[in-house]
């Protein structure tokens, strides 16, 4: 029958086993603060988003302009009123 | 108050590691009874230290902040934990290599894992640290009574488990 001391005594002939060797490369691995690229993500969407906006309104302003009849420059030679002027 | 790592978090990282690793992934191994768990909750607890700076500004002794924060991670690991550790891997290992008797070693292991975490815990302060009874007590919030009876039912457990297996 084994006794509250002889118990001890064996139990102090051991120890928990230690950490892992790879464990401490892990923790600092870990540590060492990244950019993660989905935080960028919504960023570049908005940037995205502006320039294609900004593409279709010029794009459209073209086209606008360029369907619209040219009015001919004024001549001053060539305008003629309608009524004489009154003396 | 200063903090511990003003120079570099992932420096002070590793200068702690150094220091309080080994005792802190004992502990931790001692409380979970799982080598994956133990490392998982050291890693948390020293990435948690320097990521919430208002923890980190409290840390006056540095290794009884980590202790209390591993003791914490585990207890919430454990409360976490829906299923028991596989406790295939190594628990203990022989001081002495040249003295070491692997079916002891397992009969050992398997009787500290049927104990209660928090006897566990008594045992590896009492036994493996060799802290004092009052010592425990004060590291875990509880009373020199309290301790004091787990401990008592904890060696109880160990003597009958190592008696049955003779």
């Amino acid at each position: 029958m084994m006794e509250h001391d002889d118990l001890e005594t064996l139990l102090r002939g051991y120890r928990p086993i230690g950490p892992p060797p790879a464990l401490r490369d892990r923790i600092l691995n870990a540590a060492i603060p990244r950019t993660d690229l989905r935080d960028w993500l919504p960023v570049a969407a908005a940037v995205l988003c502006a320039v294609m906006f900004y593409w279709l309104a010029d794009h459209e302003r073209r086209v606008l302009s360029a369907s619209m009849p040219t009015r001919p420059a004024i001549d001053d030679s060539t305008f003629v009123f309608e009524e004489p002027l009154p003396p | 108050m200063k903090r511990p790592f003003d120079d570099d978090p992932v420096r002070w990282i590793g200068r702690a590691y150094d220091r309080h690793a080994a005792g802190l992934y004992r502990y931790a191994l001692m409380l979970l009874g799982d080598t994956a768990d133990a490392a998982d909750a050291v890693q948390q607890v020293f990435l948690a230290t320097v990521r919430n700076s208002r923890g980190a500004e409290r840390v006056d002794h540095e290794e009884r902040y980590l202790r209390r924060a591993v003791r914490n991670e585990c207890f919430s690991a454990l409360r976490r934990r829906r299923r028991e550790p596989v406790g295939d891997g190594a628990l203990v290992e022989s001081i002495e290599s040249t003295r070491d008797d692997p079916e002891l070693r397992m009969v050992i292991e398997q009787a500290l894992r049927m104990l209660p975490p928090d006897q566990r815990e008594v045992v590896h302060l009492k036994v493996f640290e060799g802290m004092t009874l009052q010592e425990i007590a004060d590291v875990s919030d509880e009373s020199i009574n309290t301790i004091a009876s787990r401990y008592r039912y904890a060696m109880d457990k160990l003597r009958a488990s190592l008696n049955a297996s003779k």
